[in-house]
């Protein structure tokens, strides 16, 4: 399984005015990858996230998956349950819950995410790190062979977060589900990216790719951990740079 | 100063709360409610003994007791209550399901929206008395023309209440629908019911409200049995005591009604997370 995104142009229409938000984008994505998106706010992240899930059609280009069938998941930056549902009806949705066969996947997903004894609990009731984890524990029941991220863990504390990286880092390593991570967090995407996409606004475009060579499990404090971390800070400096050199 | 005893004490004042005995707790609830009532009852009745205050005017509460027992006595409330009961029930029933077909039709088409809702708007404005003589016209004093309009009455609360239940689903969480691939009937059964219904059953209570105040409309208009003819036969002959009665039966039913809905709620809107008034 392999993605190839080419978007030579997707805009959106503002009134009458046109204005493009991406603008050859061209990403190849080999299966089993961790690829994490970093850009700077309003460069086109969540547009381009869409376009790969098939969620936005409009666009010009082409997104080609080897199949064509592939599950794609898809979590967003807000847990998005419904709140009519419980835990546990939310992971399902419109698979039947009473199958044995899913019964069994959901309680190994609500361990997997430790939500035991929060199954029946409605959204209202848990705090946003769990309704995210149920977020997650949705995504996964169905399978998916590309798990698209937005930005999943902004909204939460650092420690909740950190948790949640780890949560994901061994789903990715167990489950060899290609991941595609939008983030605003350096370290986050220094954490758990096998490559890291660089954008830049205005419009969007990919202004580097760098893959990351470091051994898993990482380790923040450590000197190359760092030496990559500076790496990634300085080539954002200089978008920045020639941001506003141009304007 | 303030501040400092709010910070300090919740933890205190919960726990003093929770030992006052269930049965209090309770009681309070029951009481609240009758508080303003009952204070009204007693001053009004004092009133009436005191003072000088002719009967036709303004019955006491205690003449109004006697009336209302009288009129179980004679049989005539339960027999006039029962005819009115079945008007405003077969009168909601036929417009809150018109109106909830109506509601889910338009708000799932824009097709239907535009050819339908101009015309029903126009139709909502017209005020219940001015179609009343048409109805009767048309159908006559019978049962008909009062239960066609009170089904008038019922059906646009449930069908503006339902269009705009329909119309209000989260757009999000139709891309959530469409990433685990809902099919048609899981998008209506699993997420634009769900999200409509505070707004259905919002539509059913005012659509029982309303019901129940085309009655009094229909009743008044003209008829030969009912809660509505007994207040006008009443008025003819200045029994105000009995007019009273019939304003206590409509408040009641009202009440009781409403309540019953609310109680639906309560259990259906389980999951809402909204503001209880406890500041
Ligand atoms: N539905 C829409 N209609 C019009 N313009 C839109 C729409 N969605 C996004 N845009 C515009 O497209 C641009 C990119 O939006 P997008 O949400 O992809 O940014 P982002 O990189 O995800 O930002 P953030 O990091 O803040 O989430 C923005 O300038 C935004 O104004
Ligand atoms: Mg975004």
């Amino acid at each position: 399984m392999s993605i190839q995104v080419w978007i030579t142009d997707k805009s959106f229409q503002n009134g009458v005015a046109t204005v493009p938000v991406l603008q050859n984008i061209q990403l190849d994505i080999e299966e089993g990858e961790f690829v994490t998106i970093i850009g700077p706010s309003g460069c086109g992240k969540s547009t381009l996230l869409k376009i790969i899930a098939g969620l936005d059609e409009d666009y010009k280009g082409t997104v080609k998956f080897n199949d064509q069938e592939t599950e794609r998941g898809f979590i967003f930056q807000e847990h998005r349950l419904f709140p009519w549902f419980t835990v546990e009806e939310n992971i399902a949705l419109n698979l039947p819950l009473k199958d044995r066969q899913i019964r069994q996947k959901i309680d190994e997903l609500v361990d997997i995410v430790r939500l035991k004894g929060f199954e029946k609990a409605y959204p209202k009731e848990l705090s946003g790190g769990m309704a995210q984890r149920v977020a997650i524990a949705r995504a996964l029941l169905r399978e998916p062979k590309v798990l698209l991220l937005d930005e999943p863990f902004s909204a939460l504390d650092a420690f909740t977060r950190k948790h949640l990286q780890d949560v994901l880092f061994e789903i990715w390593k167990s489950k060899q589900i290609t991941m595609i991570l939008v983030t605003h967090d350096l370290d986050e995407a220094v954490y758990l990216g096998t490559k890291l996409v660089i954008m830049n606004a205005k419009p969007g475009r990919i202004s580097k790719t760098i893959p990351v060579h470091l051994p898993f499990p990482r380790q923040r404090a450590h000197a190359s951990f760092q030496e990559m971390r500076q790496k990634v800070l300085e080539e954002f400096e200089k978008n920045e740079a020639s941001l506003f050199i141009k304007s | 100063m303030n501040k400092t005893t709010i910070v300090a004490n919740p933890p205190l004042k919960r726990r003093a709360w929770s030992k006052i005995p269930f049965q209090k707790v309770e009681a309070r609830k029951w009481i609240s409610p009758l508080l303003i009532p009952l204070v009204i009852l007693i001053i009004w009745q004092l009133f009436g003994q005191f003072g000088e205050v002719s009967k036709t005017v303004l019955p006491t509460p205690f003449d109004i007791a006697t009336a209302t027992y009288k009129l179980i006595l004679s049989g005539e409330l339960v027999m006039h209550l029962k005819i009115s009961t079945i008007r405003a029930l077969s009168g909601f029933l036929i417009g809150a399901a018109a109106g909830l077909i109506a509601g889910i039709a338009v708000g799932f088409s824009t097709r239907t929206e535009e050819v339908l809702d101009p015309t029903l708007q126009m139709l909502r404005t017209i005020p219940h008395l001015a179609v009343a003589p048409l109805f009767i016209l048309w159908l006559g004093f019978g049962e008909a023309s009062k239960v066609l309009l009170i089904a008038k009455g019922a059906f646009f609360p449930i069908y503006v209440n339902t269009f705009l239940g329909i119309r209000g689903v989260d757009a999000k969480l139709f891309d959530v629908a469409r990433i685990f691939h809902f099919n048609t009937w899981q998008k209506i059964k699993l997420l634009i019911f769900p999200s409509a219904l505070p707004n259905v059953l919002l539509g059913i209570r005012l659509s029982l409200g309303a019901a129940w105040l085309s009655l009094v409309v229909a009743e008044l208009m003209g008829s030969t049995e009912g809660i509505g003819y007994m207040m006008m036969d009443a008025r003819q002959f200045s029994n105000t005591d009995i007019v009273f009665v019939g304003i206590i039966l409509f408040a009641l039913g009202g009440k009781v009604t409403d309540s019953f809905v609310r109680l639906l709620e309560k259990w259906l809107l389980r999951w809402q997370d909204t503001y209880k008034g406890t500041m």
